[in-house]
């Protein structure tokens, strides 16, 4: 009975795991649930003291605003990347101890779950949605729209977003999380060889965030096709718009196959069915095939946008048009179906015979070519550029140093002979950090950097940006390069324990204090944001102008933080840094002169709904109850969510007119504040 | 579909079908789907298995164009050609997974000595 009503809940063993391991385990686990409990009483303590339910409910958690939504995929990027890397320390520490004879201070159990949530969380929970926080901050400004083409449809693919993010972090205090690695490979994730309710929160937390991230790309597609302004043709559009547009395209196509390739691996832990098991004509090789069908083209997701942010950076800074731009546009391009038909590079070593692995490592290595292309790009827009070292163009110094070097050890490892030595070691993993952090991660952190005042209204301090980018940098080779070298010594990935014998231990002790040198970054990071927000009023943070880097496109054309409506006239543009040529030739966004005035016209926008969030919570009950075995309650969740959906499609009141005076009160205010920075 | 059934939005140049044109899609759907049932529910009507293979695959594939045509209004009138070349560039990636995962996996299987047949 009792499990008829709250399914695998009714088992303390399964609920409460770590109540049954060591008291060394239930103190790291207690004093993060003391840690969860004191932040979670400190944010909802504060928001009933300055009473400001209100103002999240109306003014955050119903918006349909494209930069609200990035603003919130901000902060939950954030919150992941503390959460993540508290993961990497964890893992870094177990393994400098880890030496015979001391086992570490983690049992294998838990060492297990955290490399699986480090790599999960990171990938899906931090890197995927800072790409959807500038997506949302950057695109609409960039290319002159309202909002996105779908508004409402946003505010749904970010809270089943969060609904996913949830799940996975509530398997920290309820149950357990996947111990089968960040992509799960059966036969070990099957049923029989991981019973417990982990890997079916790793399966539901990625396909309810997945089925957001699908529509998110679905939104951003038709958005660059179809709401550009006027005058701007495809290759006139800014590169950050062409690498949205390109990451897109590949979100699109990707994620549903890892959608079909959790739901098999689910069906076989679920019903018993026999896609991916050892018995009745299974077979896990098609999943490793189906996964990277998915996760390669998915690292190009992830890097392409932050190309895209480091292309205008490098132009607005070096005060140069971006060399080459028809290039840049091709080379991302070309990437972008290169990504496609590398994948099995990825399992060189599964046993398909040399002609496979011949074609994919030679398909692999020509991907370098285009990426080569963009770097040598950048290279030549810093040439005899006016160039002004601000703390994006320190990301970007680190990236180019960083990423180089991964790239080439990317073009070792497509080598299928050399792959056979390093797959599964430690040198690969510290290959795709070294791209990952050095590419992706460098280059969310540059933009966030260089479109903060964008969204904010005052910049961040560039003193504690400098000092965070060098922590990351030096913090990051100090980290990578023993992972490198006692890879190529034959320490695996994924190691639990170690002889001394084998010499590993000073390697990874260094590592461990690499990873210390980059938490280091991370709190400069924070006291950043802090002393940035303590001082946003001052005159050398605050921007009034809305336009604090002299940057070239039409994002920099608003006001900081821009109107709801983004811009009071829709922006006509001629040429590809239309901001740039507006201004120096004195004219407005229409390209009319400036000091003509026109009347404003009554602006169209969409209408806030509370349906997005709702659909959210539905979705994580639906998921909730899935882990759990609980059916009736999986049911009404899945019927309530589906309802939802059908209740918004006939709802035909979403939209309405901002009336002329307010635009007028509004854009007077900006002209007034313009007027106060001239000197 | 004849020209005044089609109606371009003005904006994105996309085609909405009419009411018409998206009953007879769906009358066009069922009558194919229900072939395919028929076929193998009652038998196969005498044709071999290879035989029967071949004609529920070409049903679907039919049923596919249907779907294209009546639903995603897929068409090669100009101002819905961007329509067309999107899906012509899935078709093909969805192509090169496809023929790639097979040739993957065959060669897989003939290089460990598995019988690719016995596996499916």
């Amino acid at each position: 009975m009792l499990e008829t009503l709250i399914g695998k809940l009714s088992n303390p063993q399964e609920v409460f795991p770590y109540m049954y391991e060591p008291v060394s385990q239930q103190i790291i686990i207690f004093s993060m649930l003391a840690f969860i409990v004191l932040a979670g009483v400190a944010v909802l303590g504060s928001i009933t003291y300055f009473k400001k339910w209100g103002y999240l409910w109306r003014e955050w958690i119903v918006t349909v605003d494209h930069k609200r939504i990035g603003a919130m995929y901000l902060i939950v990027a954030f919150v992941m990347l503390v959460r993540g890397f508290a993961d990497a320390v964890m893992m870094r520490v177990q393994q400098a101890m880890a030496a015979s004879p001391s086992d570490g201070y983690l049992v294998p159990q838990h060492f297990d779950q955290i490399f699986t949530a480090h790599g999960v969380i990171m990938i899906f929970f931090v890197a995927m949605p800072l790409m959807f926080a500038m997506f949302n901050l950057v695109v609409p400004l960039q290319i002159g729209a309202r909002d996105v083409a779908f508004p409402f449809l946003n505010a749904a693919s970010f809270w089943l977003f969060v609904a996913g993010a949830l799940l996975a972090n509530v398997s920290l205090l309820i149950g357990d999380f996947s111990h089968a690695g960040w992509l799960a490979y059966p036969p070990f994730s099957e049923i029989a060889y991981s019973p417990t309710v982990g890997t079916d929160y790793y399966i539901w937390a990625i396909q309810i965030s997945g089925i957001g991230t699908l529509l998110s790309g679905i939104n951003f597609f038709v958005t660059i096709l179809k709401m550009r302004c006027q005058g701007m043709t495809l290759m006139k559009m800014p590169i950050f718009t062409w690498t949205a547009l390109c990451s897109s395209i590949l979100v699109m196509l990707i994620f549903p196959v890892l959608t079909i390739a959790l739901a098999l691996l689910g069906l076989d832990r679920y019903m018993d069915m026999h896609f991916f098991t050892t018995t009745f004509g299974g077979d896990q090789m098609m999943y490793v095939n189906l996964i990277w069908i998915w996760g390669h083209p998915e690292v190009y997701v992830l890097v392409l946008p932050a190309f895209g942010i480091y292309s205008e950076i490098v132009a607005t800074f070096s005060r140069k048009p971006l060399f080459g731009y028809v290039t840049m546009v091709w080379a991302t391009a070309v990437i972008t179906v290169l990504s496609f038909i590398v994948w099995a590079h990825h399992f060189f070593t599964m046993g398909a015979g040399a002609d496979v692995n011949a074609v994919f490592g030679i398909l692999t290595m020509i991907i370098s070519v285009p990426t080569g292309v963009k770097v040598f790009n950048w290279l030549f827009t810093m040439y005899r550029g006016r160039i002004t070292f601000t703390s994006p163009m320190y990301w970007m110094m680190g990236f180019f140093v960083t990423f180089t070097i991964g790239g080439m050890t990317g073009v070792m490892l497509a080598v299928p002979g050399i792959d056979f030595q390093a797959h599964n070691s430690a040198f690969l993993v510290a290959h795709f950090h070294n791209t990952i952090i050095g590419g992706v991660v460098f280059g969310y952190f540059a933009g966030l950097t260089y479109w903060f005042p964008k969204m904010f209204g005052f910049k961040l301090n560039e003193r504690l940006g400098k000092c965070a980018a060098w922590c990351w940098v030096i913090g990051f080779f100090v980290a990578f390069v023993p992972i490198y070298i006692a890879g190529g010594l034959g320490l695996t990935r994924r190691l639990y324990h170690y002889d001394a014998a084998t010499g590993f231990q000073p390697y990874l002790i260094v590592a461990a204090i690499g990873a210390g040198i980059i938490a280091l970054g991370v709190v400069f990071q924070v006291l950043q944001i802090i002393v940035s927000i303590k001082n946003k009023n001052k005159p050398e943070y605050r921007d009034l102008t809305g336009d604090p880097w002299n940057g070239r496109t039409l994002e920099w054309a608003t006001s900081s933080p821009p109107a709801f409506y983004n811009f009071a006239r829709d922006p006509e543009v001629t040429c590809i840094d239309a901001f740039w040529e507006q201004k120096e030739k004195g004219l407005d966004v229409q390209g009319k002169p400036k000091n003509q005035s026109r009347p404003y016209h009554a602006i169209h926008m969409p209408k806030n709904t509370a349906m997005g969030f709702i659909i959210g919570i539905l979705a994580f009950i639906f998921a909730f109850a899935m882990v759990w075995h609980i059916w009736w309650l999986a049911i009404v969740g899945l019927v309530a969510s589906i309802g939802a959906i059908i209740v918004r499609s006939f709802n035909y009141d979403i939209d309405y007119y901002v009336p002329v005076k307010e635009v007028e009160r509004i854009e007077l205010k900006h002209q007034q504040e313009m007027t106060m920075v001239k000197p | 579909m004849t020209k005044h059934e089609t109606h371009f939005d003005v904006d994105t140049g996309a085609a909405c079908g009419t009411y018409k044109t998206y009953v007879r899609g769906f009358l066009l759907s069922v009558l194919l789907t229900l072939m395919a049932f028929c076929m193998v529910g009652f038998g196969g009507f005498g044709l071999s298995k290879a035989a029967l293979y071949v004609a529920v695959a070409a049903l679907a594939i039919i049923q596919l164009f249907v779907q294209l045509v009546f639903f995603l209004h897929l068409s090669t009138h100009s101002k819905s050609s961007w329509n067309l070349l999107s899906f012509i560039f899935t078709l093909v990636m969805v192509a090169i997974l496809v023929v790639g995962t097979m040739w993957i996996m065959y060669n897989l299987y003939a290089n460990m000595g598995m019988n690719a047949m016995a596996m499916s």
